[in-house]
């Protein structure tokens, strides 16, 4: 048995798979599925393909009921819910006032306001039909979509029993089975982001990780931030990550971009209801290339 | 000197550089490795005989270097005679007959830019009169014809070049030695194609003329897409495989400008080289989205030689994955570093591929090649591997030719000269 090493270009990013424990032939066999599933996912989430599931949606929705089959569906009611959950800070309706549903679309063109939320999304269960309460909103599949991909490609794995390995999508989001051949579990080390340096390991086994944040690179790039918060009605410019660990890679995306944006008091809140998520802040002060890292903790009262 | 010379010398000199900084490439080009080194001295004459637009554009880098003059220019058609003239300057003597000009002018090389049917008998005019011949692919009209050249060429003990600029072309031969190096392991399959969505015709000031302005589709003159457009590409398939076709098999038609044209506006072929390898080629006049390209493939990757890109079968780990891998292999269990934050738009990637050349080409090769041919005149230096070249390509494209008019398998033909 070998280790096999795939990787592919998808969603504007790059996703690396390395399986231990099976052969070349078996690797090529489920790297295809793997690859076709990625599209499949990509034809149906893009907003940057004319023809995608989530295009129509966003076109047709703002005008009348569009009927989604049961994975589309689902999807959006389970976006909706983690909107509740993360109190509002998971906000994917962005594209409502970008008016193109990319962030970087939206650099300096608008100020305010940030005011959409997925409450605005009507969905109704007998008929399986989504419509938009206003008919600006658009919804933006950038803050879920790898994650929501890596759980399929999960799946996949799942259906022809292979139970060991180490998936990255775009390296901020990283799925593990498993355990890595020669120990137990797998190790993923968190970068500091001015030197490179470790601040935080993560020891994962048959769970996920996610990372979001600002870093210098980007700052100087976008220096309001790419991660807008809605709740505030700003862009997040702050230099700092926050990463999460927990069973899904979706959940694990969703907040992670939830707890970034919100502040030390709504951070405890929201991981309150989040169980079986572990989250750091790796948190910086202006002008300061100190690192403050800290597990944030759940407020169990 | 002129500014204009001194300017197109030192690109040239640049060019050439970047090629002689590396052993290897060299190794692969050994018909450049003299020619930093020319000194200025004697200029050579060139007679130019065909001065249509091929001609003019090599005229136009030849009057770029120094070491040469165009004393005299030949051509039957009036107004291509006048425009060569033009470019040539005012020393330059005109002729519509070449053996007139052989006999009448002093001259070191002849550079022929002829329809194809005019290659042959005038090479090999040229040669036995003791003058060096450039020649513009394809070779000849016939297989017979470019076995002649070759011979009369051997007799007189001069040097024949045939144009296949891509020999002189940096990124073709910078993407070679990268196949050498077993880049993208042995060349397992090469599929060629030159797609244009056009006419093919010229301009034909009265209709007594048309088979002399566009010979190109008629058979007394061309064989059509195969000499004109396709014996490029299997030069390269050659030079690539470092072998010659053993057979091949294919068919042509013409599905679309029923114009009168005599030769095919679309042609696919098959040809089998020694060790199973295929070059897969096609050329279509009617449709021209996928362009021109040369695809290049191995069970390690991909190379695209007119888009002068690369592409491994797998692409390069990023780097934490690569640090997971290579624990693995040495049995370490070890921290996998994981960076970047989520859909930060600077993280987005895509299989863009590598460039074979990181330079902008000034030419395909076709101004080099002219300063080679003129190098190796004033040198009195054959480079027997260049004839090889463009001897090969046009028997291949000639078989290919052949495989399509009689619909048969056609086999490399025995007894060559070369």
């Amino acid at each position: 048995m070998s280790t096999v090493y795939r990787n592919l270009f998808a969603m504007g990013t790059r996703f690396d798979m390395v399986l231990p424990g099976i052969d070349e032939e078996t690797g090529d066999f489920v790297f295809t599925l793997i690859r076709k599933e990625i599209q499949r996912l990509e034809e149906m989430l893009s907003n940057y393909i004319e023809f995608s599931t989530l295009s129509k949606l966003n076109k047709t929705a703002p005008k009348s009921p569009f009927v989604a089959d049961n994975e589309l569906f689902e999807l959006i009611c389970d976006l909706k819910r983690m909107y509740s959950a993360s109190l509002g800070y998971f906000d994917i309706s962005i594209g409502n006032y970008t008016g193109s549903g990319s962030a970087k679309a939206a650099e300096g063109l608008r100020p305010k306001p940030f005011s959409g939320s997925l409450d605005e999304i009507v969905t109704n269960d007998v008929e399986k039909s989504i419509w938009f309460a206003t008919p600006r909103l658009t919804i933006d599949s950038g803050g879920f979509g790898k994650g929501f991909t890596l759980e399929n490609v999960k799946k996949v794995l799942s259906d022809h029993n292979i139970n060991q390995g180490f998936i990255s999508f775009g390296e901020s989001s990283v799925l593990v089975l498993g355990n890595h051949p020669f120990g137990e579990g797998w190790k993923v080390s968190i970068p500091d982001i001015y030197s490179s340096e470790s601040v935080c390991v993560f020891h994962l086994k048959n769970n996920a990780l996610s990372v979001s944040g600002n870093t210098p690179a980007n700052l100087i790039k976008y220096p309001q931030g790419h991660i807008i918060n809605l709740v505030a009605g700003a862009r997040v410019s702050k230099s700092g990550l926050v990463c999460v660990s927990g069973p899904s890679a979706f959940y694990a995306e969703i907040l992670s971009t939830a707890l970034f944006i919100a502040g030390e008091k709504e951070q405890k809140q929201i991981l309150n209801n989040f169980p079986g998520y572990k989250a750091v802040r790796v948190s910086y002060e202006p002008d300061s290339k100190t690192p403050d890292i800290k597990e944030i903790e759940f407020n169990i009262s | 000197m002129n500014d204009q010379k001194s300017n197109a010398r030192r690109d040239f000199l640049k060019t050439f550089s970047l090629i002689s900084g590396s052993t290897l490439l060299l190794s692969q080009m050994p018909w450049l490795r003299d020619l930093h080194a020319q000194e200025p001295g004697r200029r050579i004459k060139l007679g130019i005989i065909g001065s249509g637009s091929r001609g003019n554009l090599l005229q136009l880098y030849l009057k770029e270097i120094p070491e040469c003059e165009m004393s005299c220019v030949c051509d039957n058609y009036p107004p291509n005679l006048e425009a060569g003239l033009a470019i040539a300057g005012p020393q330059a003597k005109g002729y519509v007959n070449h053996i007139e000009m052989l006999e009448k002018e002093q001259i070191d090389a002849v550079i022929i830019a002829t329809p194809l049917h005019e290659h042959a008998h005038i090479a090999i005019d040229a040669l036995n009169a003791g003058v060096h011949v450039f020649c513009e692919k394809s070779m000849a009209k016939t297989i017979e014809d470019s076995d002649n050249m070759v011979k009369a060429r051997q007799k007189a003990g001069k040097i024949l070049l045939i144009g296949h600029q891509r020999l002189f072309n940096v990124k073709y031969q910078r993407a070679l030695q990268l196949i050498r190096d077993d880049k993208i392991g042995p060349v397992t399959h090469i599929r060629a194609y030159w797609h244009r969505n056009n006419d093919w015709r010229r301009e034909v000031p009265s209709p007594e003329l048309e088979r002399k302005i566009n010979w190109r589709l008629y058979r007394d003159y061309s064989c059509g897409l195969m000499t004109e457009l396709a014996s490029h590409q299997i030069q390269v398939a050659n030079q690539i495989l470092g072998e010659v076709p053993l057979c091949v098999w294919g068919s042509g038609s013409t599905n679309y400008w029923k114009d009168g044209r005599e030769v095919e506006d679309n042609v696919s072929l098959v040809y089998k080289y020694p060790g199973g390898t295929h070059l897969v080629y096609d050329s279509v006049n009617s449709n021209k989205h996928y362009g021109l390209e040369e695809q290049i493939m191995g069970p390690k990757g991909t190379m695209e030689l007119e888009g002068g890109k690369m592409w491994p079968e797998i692409a390069p780990p990023a780097p934490g994955i690569l640090q997971l891998i290579n624990q693995i292999e040495h049995k370490i269990f070890d921290v996998i570093p994981i960076g970047g934050a989520s859909w930060i738009p600077d993280t987005a990637a895509s299989d863009k591929g590598e460039y074979i050349w990181n330079e902008v080409l000034e030419s395909d090769g076709t101004k080099m090649e002219m300063e080679a041919f003129v190098s190796m005149v004033r040198e009195n230096r054959f480079v027997p591997e260049l004839l090889r070249q463009g001897f090969y390509a046009s028997v291949a494209t000639l078989m290919g030719y052949e495989a399509i008019q009689k619909n048969q398998i056609v086999n490399w033909p025995e007894n060559l000269s070369l």
